[in-house]
């Protein structure tokens, strides 16, 4: 297992694609939280004592697409340039290869989540500082914030993961990651009113309060994590069933 | 050895590998032939457990995911270009090197040993098809393992090339592993393949050694080419021998090159050629597959 694991860190740090995404989640974050949140705060943002615990979890909604596509492209890009038959091939198990994927990735999104999460606030009081504006005492619920900003951060890559371990196809999980949150469950939300909050991508944006004005003391964080680990747990056991048996071409 | 039993796989209802089984020994190097679509990659898939089929495969007796390290025991080449096109040669042999457990050092060897030391840094996107078949040849060679199985190796090779991995093969072989290869290109097997596996439209149609093949295949000839070809002509047919007028002289099935000699000698004809004539692994090939082709293409030169 642990060769498996170090050759899928390889893949993930060897592609330029992890670095040109995360690169430009950094100018996003530049522009967004140095530029947008602080240089050019406005006052109602500068008197909120929620200023700084709401850069940080709009940092993670906004960002943890951008990790969730990196782990779509580590596991479709074995597909795509026909290299997971040398990675099936030099490991004894199916299952410990993606075993592999998922800690590997599940270890850059928290590493990612807690950096981005953590450089938002940093930024937004930088440009502040820099264009002498001043921010009211601000009140950060550390420990809540960081948990439902992990599992956020955490949740969406698997989410993008499991999508690509289901779909295989390169273009297709991406596309199907932009679809399903916003444009399928929109759709449903309006057939099935507050329930929505039984989807997945709903519930997790939930947990971080994010995404869900209509609705939005439908469910308490901790159902939310529930609901949305009972869809990614049953995705996980399809996914790896499928992974198990279908042809690695 | 590796023992491969009752393979079969359907895509659909189309039966792509039909209940094929053979054996791959060690110390030779066995060449699997078949026309396109004969369902060689399927095979090859199937032996590595990465198509799902029936059947099973076991090498040295066992399957190749009851081992702890299969690197070491098979290495293989299924395409040419699998590879991601900007990650470095050397990266994405580290890859599967640390991936098999195989020591880091052997990535710069192997590519010394196919030639691709100086673009080790590059990324292979852009390599010529002969270029990245070295690429997977290195992958394959990483662990030192007992076995290589190579799906087209010789595709996109130069002459250099291909003359390199005749030989790198054979002496591969000799050292007592097992070399399991496909190929289209005739000539080059029968250069090298001790044995041979046929397979047409999914199905065996001969498994077994080199010149075990072409000589139940094809039946050997005399050719000769004389001053006086009527003359020999008539000769022949007074003797009750059929012959076929073949570019400049005759070609005889049956008689030995001593008969004819003796013949043309005694009708006083000056012989200019005479030689027996083989029957090629082409040969061979064609006989045994005809009908077997999945795609068959139009007589010469029809438009």
């Amino acid at each position: 297992m642990i060769p498996t694991l170090k050759a899928e860190l390889r893949k993930l740090l060897t592609v330029r694609t992890t670095y040109g995404f995360l690169g430009f989640a950094l100018v996003l974050e530049l522009f967004l939280g140095f530029f947008i949140n602080g240089w050019r705060a406005d006052p109602l943002t500068l008197r909120d004592p929620g200023t700084l615990a709401n850069d940080f979890a709009g940092a993670v909604h906004l960002l943890s697409l951008l990790a969730a596509i990196v782990g779509i492209l580590l596991f479709t890009h074995e597909f795509r340039h026909n290299t997971i038959a040398y990675t099936l091939t030099l490991a004894n198990s199916r299952s410990k290869v993606l075993a592999s994927k998922i800690i590997v990735v599940s270890v850059m999104a928290i590493i990612f989540t807690l950096v981005s999460g953590a450089l938002a606030p940093i930024l937004s009081m930088w440009g502040m500082h820099l264009h002498h504006l001043h921010l009211v005492t601000q009140s950060i619920p550390y420990g809540s914030l960081l948990w439902k900003g992990l599992f956020y951060g955490w949740g969406y890559t698997m989410a993008g993961l499991l999508i690509a371990t289901l779909v295989r196809n390169q273009i297709g999980a991406i596309v199907t990651l932009f679809i399903v949150p916003g444009t399928i469950e929109g759709l449903l939300m309006l057939w099935i009113k507050h329930n929505v909050v039984y989807l997945p991508f709903s519930a997790l944006n939930s947990i971080l309060g994010r995404g869900m004005a209509a609705y939005p003391n439908a469910i308490t964080p901790f159902h939310a994590v529930l609901v949305f680990s009972g869809w990614l747990i049953s995705g996980w056991i399809v996914a790896w069933i499928l992974f198990i048996r279908r042809d690695a071409t | 050895m590796i023992k491969a039993s009752h393979l079969t796989k359907t895509f659909q209802k189309k039966l792509a590998v039909d209940d094929i089984s053979f054996e791959v020994e060690t110390g030779k190097i066995t060449g699997f032939l078949g026309p396109n679509g004969a369902g060689k990659s399927t095979t090859m898939r199937l032996m590595l457990s990465l198509a799902s089929g029936k059947g099973s495969t076991l090498f040295d007796g066992k399957p190749l995911h009851e081992y702890n390290q299969p690197s070491k025991l098979v290495g293989i080449l299924l395409e040419a270009k699998a590879f991601h096109p900007t990650r470095s040669a050397r990266n994405h042999l580290k890859i599967l090197a640390t991936a098999g457990n195989i020591p880091l050092k052997r990535v710069d060897e192997v590519l010394d040993v196919v030639g691709l030391k100086s673009e080790a840094k590059k990324g292979p996107g852009k390599f010529s098809l002969g270029m990245s078949q070295r690429l997977g040849i290195a992958v394959a060679l990483l662990a030192q393992p007992k076995y290589l199985m190579l799906d087209e190796p010789a595709n996109g090779l130069d002459p250099e090339g291909m003359a390199w991995l005749r030989q790198f093969l054979k002496s591969y072989a000799d050292q007592g592993n097992g070399v399991f290869v496909s190929s289209h290109l005739l000539s080059e097997m029968s250069q090298m393949a001790d044995n041979v596996v046929v397979i047409g439209k999914g199905k065996l149609l001969a498994s077994t050694s080199m010149k075990q093949l072409i000589a139940g295949n094809v039946k050997s000839s005399v050719f000769v080419r004389v001053t006086k070809q009527a003359t020999l002509e008539r000769v022949l047919k007074e003797q009750g021998l059929t012959f076929e007028k073949v570019d400049d002289g005759l070609k005889l099935i049956g008689p030995t090159t001593d008969e004819i000699g003796k013949i043309a000698a005694a009708a006083g004809i000056t012989v200019l050629e005479l030689a027996t004539r083989g029957g090629s692994l082409e040969d061979a090939f064609l006989e045994l597959t005809a009908g077997s082709e999945e795609f068959e293409a139009r007589p010469g030169g029809e438009l």
